[in-house]
């Protein structure tokens, strides 16, 4: 019985050790999205601000015309 | 949209799109910091282009108090708003990396602790100017704010990360004053640099055109009342 439970402790320790060597270990600065993320907040922070620029403008355009008319 | 006018805004845009490509398939990655190498690309020329706004906005002050013009003011304000605004995307951005390399948004790590700093010290500025109803005494408080605010910025954006110990990594010209960087990535990061510091003169230029057109419009009103 001692034996078998052995045997069973071996091999699953086997299983364990041969698991986490074939699972891919998760290496931290390997996310792509985390850049993509970046990228996208940055290019969307400067987007905003240009659309906000933009409104600006066009109020400015109609305070003019109707200042105009 | 002009075309002959506007060309180099089309160019511009143009121009970002291939450094956006070329950060990522051209570039190649750090040993350490593996795809999030990356950030470098637009995570530095954000901080980069805080700096200058603020070291405009300074020097724009310094010709306001020595001329006494509202457009000084104009310009002042202009770039002080678009700094602070990409101080606040330097330090999201750098969180999100925070996240991936040092397993938490905010640690505070001396780099972090001063561009937060930073960021409390320009908020005061706008605060400060929201504060203040009359125009000329508005002006002239904001550009002497605005000069001591900017002492502060040398020595928050590059003093503090020299001097303390940091996880974040070496900054592009280091202690030994040396540019350690690969070939490829140089060529990216300086590309990415010139556009930002473009992009950025010309939202300064669109903010300035607005903020006097706004000041004129006013002044008018009040003139014609």
């Amino acid at each position: 019985m001692r034996k078998l439970m052995t045997l069973a402790a071996i091999a699953a320790d086997t299983t364990l050790t041969q698991m986490s060597q074939s699972m891919p270990e998760k290496k931290a600065g390997e996310n792509i999205y985390i850049v993509l993320a970046v990228t996208v907040l940055i290019f969307g922070g400067v987007f905003f601000y240009l659309l906000y620029l933009d409104k600006k403008v066009n109020r400015l355009k109609k305070k003019v015309e109707s200042r105009e008319e | 949209m002009n075309l002959k006018n506007d060309w180099w805004k089309i160019l511009l845009g143009l121009f970002l799109t291939g450094v956006i490509v070329a950060a990522f398939l051209y570039a190649p990655r750090a040993k350490a910091l593996g795809e999030t190498t990356r950030i470098l690309f637009f995570h530095v020329p954000c901080a980069w282009v805080a700096t200058l706004a603020f070291l405009i906005s300074a020097t724009y002050s310094i010709l306001y108090l020595r001329k006494n013009e509202v457009r000084y003011d104009a310009w002042a304000y202009s770039s002080a708003h678009i700094g602070l605004i990409f101080t606040i995307l330097a330090t999201v951005s750098g969180a999100i990396w925070a996240k991936e390399i040092w397993n938490a948004y905010w640690n505070w790590d001396p780099r972090q602790t001063s561009i937060f700093i930073l960021l409390l010290i320009y908020a005061a500025y706008f605060a400060l100017r929201s504060a203040v109803e009359d125009e000329q005494s508005r002006a002239r408080l904001a550009a002497v704010y605005s000069i001591i605010a900017f002492v502060t910025v040398p020595f928050l954006m590059f003093i503090v990360p020299r001097i303390y110990e940091s996880l974040h990594p070496d900054p592009l010209i280091n202690a030994q004053g040396k540019i350690k960087m690969d070939v490829k990535m140089r060529q990216v990061f300086f590309a990415s640099l010139f556009g930002f510091t473009v992009m950025f003169l010309w939202m300064l230029r669109l903010k300035v055109q607005i903020l006097l057109m706004e000041r004129k419009l006013e002044s008018q009103i009040v003139t014609e009342r």
